[in-house]
C-alpha cells in the first residue's frame, strides 16, 4: 500500500504540474517550422478559408502546386463565422500558416482585422513584389506602420443587386434618387411584389443598407473615423442618424416586404432570384448564389441612393476577406510564396471572378463580367467610397438595434446612442 | 434464533445468526479491501478530467478578474470587479431575467408533457414502443441541427414551411422569428421538441418501479385514476421528478444552441440570454475576461438555484 500511496502522490503531483504548466504557457505554435525561412518553398502549407469560396482557393492552390511542386497544400474550409474561428485558433496556438482576416480595423478593437492582428504581433509582414502596387486608397486596409500585412484580394460592391428581368417585366426602373427609392417601394407593392429583400434576421444583415448609403451621406469616412476616435464626433451627432431615418421610413413604407425581420441573407437572395422581391442590398459576393438560383434572369448591381441628387450617389467598395500570414506559421516560406503568387495576374483574376469582384491590384488580364461592368467603371473613375472602420461590438449592436428600429422599439437617435455606448475610444 | 428464543448450537459451535453476521462482516471487509487495492485505477481518467475540466475552470475564474482579451500581449492585468460592473451596465440585466423566464417555462412544460407522455405510453396503447421511439428520437440529434431545422420550418413568409402551408390554406402568414414574442415561443417549442423524450424516459423508468398491486389495491378501495396517480404513483415517482426538475433547470439556464441557430439573440436583442451573451463576448468581441466573468456568474447562479431546488425536492421526497 505504501508503494501505491507513493505512486499515487507522485503521479498526481506530476500531472498537476504538467496541467498547470500547460495553463501558464503562452499560446505558442504547436510545431516547429517544417522548412527554414528562405530558399525554395517546400513542405506542407496550411490555411483556413471560408467554405463559400472553396472552389476558388482550390483552383489557385492547384495552379500554385504547378509552380511549386514540392509544396503540399492542405487547406481547411469553414462555414459561419470564420473570423471568430481564426481568433480562437490564434489564441490557442493552433492557427494554420495562412489566415482569413478582414481589412483595416483599429488597435483598440480586438478583432480578426489587419491592424489589430499586426499591432499585437500575430501576423507577419508580406514581402511579395505586388506590395508596392497596392493603390493608395486601399493601403489603410492592408498596411500597418508602412508595412503590408495582407493580400488585398478583390473589391466588391456593397450595393443593391437588382433582378433586372423582373424589374423590366413590371415596367419599373432602377432608382437613382432617394425619392425614386420610396417610389419603387410603392410601385412594387401595387404590382404584388416588394422592393428590397434584406436579410434583417441575419446577424450581419441589417448593416448592409446602412453602409451602402453612408458611402453617399458621409463625405470623408476616414476623417469621421478619426474624429470618432478622438472624441470630436459621436454617432449620435453624425449622418448615421440620417441614414437610420431613411431606414425607418423605408420600413414603414413596406419596402422590405412581409416577414423582413425573420429573413436571413440567403433567404433574402432567394426572394430576389424568385422575383418576389426586386432587389437585395448586400456585398457583391451575394450575387453568385442568386444567379445560380435563377440562371435565366439577368441581374444588375447599382449603388443605393441616399439623397435626391443622383450625381451625389457613390458606390461603396470594399475588399471582402483578405489573407494574412500567421506570425507563428510553421512554413513561412511557402506562406509568403503563396501570397506572392496570389497577386500575380492569373491567380488574381481567378480570385476576383470567384468573389464576383474587381481586383484591387492593377491587372490588365481582368475583364469585368456584364453585371460588374458599371461597378468596375466607377472604381476606375474613382467614383466610389471605401467602407469606414466599425468596431466588432459596434457592428453587433448596429445589427441588433436596427432590428429594434424596424420593430418600432427604438428611434433613429437611440440606435446611434447605443453605438456610442459600446464604442471603444 | 429458535422459536423458543434459545440459540441452537451448530457443529462449529457458533450460533447460526452469529455465523451469518461474521460471514457478512468478512464479506464487507473483503469488498472494502478490493476497492482500496484498485482505486488508483481511476488515475488516468482523473488526470484527463483535471487537465480538461478542472484546470481550465480555475483558469477561467482567474481570467474573470483580468483584462484578458484577444488584444492582450503578454500577461493580462488584474482589474478586480471591473468586468462584472461592465456586464451589468450593458445587456446582462434583461438577459438574466429572460434566462430565468425561459428556464422556468421550459422546466415546467418539459415535466408536465414528459410525465403525461410517460403515463400514456406506460398504459396499453397500440404501437407504444414505436411511439416511445418517435418521441425519444430527437434527443439523439444535435441541438444546433434541430435549431437550423426549425429555422426553416418557421421561416419567414414565402420561405418557411409553416408559412407556405398557411398561405396554401389562404390564412394569414406570420413572421415567427421576426417578432420577439413569437420568436421566444418558437425557441421554447424547439427546446421542448428535442428534450421531452429524455424526461419521458426517466418518468417511464420511474413508473416501471410502481408495483401494480398497490394501484390495484387502491382501485379496489374505490380510488379513481387521478386519486391513484396523486396518492400512489406520484409519491413513488418522487426520485424521477427530482432528477427531471434538476436536469431541466440546469439545462434550461444554459440553453444556447437553439437560440443561436434560430435567432442569434434577435430581433433587437430580445431573445438574448446569458449563454448567448457569453458567446458574443467571447467569439464576437474577443473579450475573454468579460466572457469568463459572465460565465462565472452563470455557474454560481446555477449552483445556488440547483442547491435550493435539490434541498426542497429531497424534503418533499422524504415526506412522500
Amino acid at each position: 500500500m505504501k508503494i501505491h500511496k507513493g505512486l499515487v502522490t507522485a503521479t498526481v503531483a506530476t500531472l498537476t504540474a504538467i496541467s498547470l504548466a500547460g495553463c501558464v504557457g503562452g499560446s505558442g505554435n504547436a510545431g516547429t517550422n517544417n522548412q527554414p525561412t528562405g530558399g525554395e518553398p517546400s513542405g506542407t502549407l496550411t490555411g483556413l478559408f471560408f467554405s463559400g469560396f472553396k472552389d476558388t482557393y482550390e483552383q489557385i492552390a492547384a495552379d500554385f502546386k504547378k509552380k511549386y511542386p514540392n509544396v503540399d497544400v492542405k487547406f481547411d474550409y469553414q462555414g459561419g463565422d470564420v473570423g471568430a474561428l481564426t481568433m480562437t485558433q490564434l489564441q490557442g496556438g493552433t492557427a494554420p500558416d495562412i489566415l482569413t482576416s478582414f481589412p483595416g480595423g483599429t488597435k483598440t478593437d480586438p478583432a480578426d482585422t489587419v491592424v489589430s492582428l499586426a499591432a499585437s504581433g500575430r501576423i507577419a509582414p508580406i514581402g511579395a513584389p505586388w506590395a508596392k502596387d497596392v493603390p493608395d486608397a486601399w493601403k489603410k486596409s492592408v498596411n500597418y506602420e508602412d508595412k503590408t500585412f495582407a493580400y488585398p484580394g478583390a473589391l466588391q460592391p456593397l450595393a443593391a443587386i437588382f433582378n433586372k428581368t423582373k424589374i423590366d417585366e413590371l415596367g419599373l426602373k432602377i432608382p437613382t434618387t432617394l425619392d425614386e427609392v420610396y417610389g419603387l417601394c410603392t410601385a412594387a407593392k401595387s404590382k404584388g411584389v416588394y422592393a428590397y429583400s434584406l436579410g434583417l434576421g441575419d446577424p450581419a444583415g441589417p448593416q448592409m443598407l446602412t453602409y451602402s448609403q453612408l458611402g453617399t451621406l458621409e463625405a470623408d469616412q476616414a476623417q469621421f473615423d478619426a474624429d470618432l476616435a478622438s472624441g470630436k464626433k459621436t454617432y449620435a451627432d453624425s449622418v448615421w442618424v440620417d441614414q437610420f431615418e431613411i431606414y425607418k421610413k423605408m420600413g414603414d413604407q413596406g419596402c422590405f416586404g412581409e416577414g423582413a425581420l425573420g429573413r436571413s441573407r440567403d433567404q433574402a437572395g432567394e426572394e430576389v432570384a424568385k422575383g418576389s422581391a426586386l432587389a437585395t442590398v448586400d456585398v457583391g459576393a451575394a450575387l453568385a448564389p442568386i444567379q445560380k438560383k435563377a440562371p435565366n434572369s439577368s441581374f444588375e448591381v447599382a449603388p443605393m441612393p441616399a439623397t435626391n441628387n443622383a450625381a451625389d450617389t457613390k458606390v461603396v467598395a470594399l475588399p471582402g476577406f483578405v489573407n494574412t500570414i500567421n506570425a507563428k506559421a510553421k512554413n513561412p516560406t511557402a506562406a509568403q510564396a503563396f501570397l506572392a503568387f496570389m497577386g500575380e495576374a492569373e491567380p488574381s483574376v481567378t480570385y476576383a471572378n470567384g468573389f464576383a469582384s474587381v481586383p484591387v491590384l492593377p491587372n490588365d488580364a481582368y475583364k469585368a463580367p456584364k453585371e460588374l461592368t458599371a461597378f468596375a467603371d466607377l472604381i476606375k473613375r474613382g467614383a466610389y467610397q471605401p467602407l469606414g472602420t466599425v468596431q466588432a461590438e459596434v457592428q453587433a449592436q448596429l445589427n441588433q438595434t436596427i432590428q429594434s428600429l424596424i420593430l418600432g422599439q427604438s428611434t433613429p437617435r437611440q440606435v446611434a446612442e447605443k453605438l456610442d455606448s459600446v464604442y471603444k475610444k | 434464533m429458535s422459536s423458543s428464543g434459545v440459540e441452537v448450537p451448530t457443529r462449529s459451535g457458533v450460533p447460526p445468526v452469529a455465523a451469518e453476521l461474521s460471514k457478512s462482516r468478512r464479506r464487507r471487509r473483503r469488498v472494502r479491501s478490493v476497492g482500496r487495492d484498485l482505486w488508483w485505477l481511476i488515475l488516468p481518467g482523473a488526470a484527463v478530467y483535471l487537465y480538461v475540466v478542472v484546470v481550465p475552470t480555475f483558469q477561467g475564474m482567474q481570467g474573470a478578474f483580468t483584462d484578458w482579451s484577444f488584444a492582450t500581449v503578454g500577461a493580462p492585468n488584474f482589474t478586480g470587479l471591473e468586468n462584472f460592473t461592465r456586464i451589468f451596465n450593458t445587456d446582462a440585466g434583461p438577459a438574466v431575467l429572460r434566462t430565468l423566464q425561459l428556464a422556468l417555462v421550459v422546466v415546467i412544460l418539459q415535466n408536465v408533457i414528459g410525465l403525461a407522455l410517460a403515463l400514456l405510453f406506460n398504459g396499453r396503447v397500440f404501437g407504444r414502443n414505436v411511439l416511445r421511439t418517435i418521441v425519444f428520437a430527437p434527443m439523439v440529434v444535435s441541438a444546433l441541427v434541430v435549431g437550423y431545422l426549425f429555422k426553416y420550418i418557421f421561416g419567414p413568409p414565402g420561405v418557411g414551411g409553416v408559412n407556405q402551408v398557411l398561405a396554401a390554406l389562404g390564412l394569414e402568414t406570420v413572421d415567427f422569428l421576426g417578432n420577439p414574442t413569437t420568436a421566444m415561443i418558437i425557441i421554447i417549442v424547439t427546446v421542448l421538441w428535442q428534450s421531452i423524450g429524455g424526461n419521458m424516459v426517466i418518468y417511464l423508468a420511474g413508473l416501471q418501479g410502481v408495483p401494480a398491486e398497490l394501484e390495484e389495491a387502491a382501485a379496489l378501495d374505490g380510488a379513481g385514476y387521478w386519486k391513484r396517480f396523486w396518492f400512489v404513483v406520484r409519491p413513488l415517482l418522487a426520485p424521477a421528478i427530482t432528477i427531471n426538475l434538476m436536469l431541466g433547470l440546469i439545462g434550461g439556464l444554459k440553453i444556447f444552441d437553439q437560440i443561436f441557430a434560430l435567432t442569434n439573440g434577435g430581433p433587437g436583442n430580445q431573445t438574448q440570454t446569458i449563454a448567448t451573451l457569453i458567446y458574443s463576448y467571447f467569439s464576437q468581441y474577443a473579450d475573454y475576461g468579460r466572457s469568463a466573468a459572465l460565465a462565472l456568474l452563470l455557474a454560481i447562479g446555477i449552483a445556488i438555484l440547483s442547491i435550493i431546488q435539490f434541498s426542497v425536492l429531497r424534503r418533499q421526497e422524504r415526506n412522500s
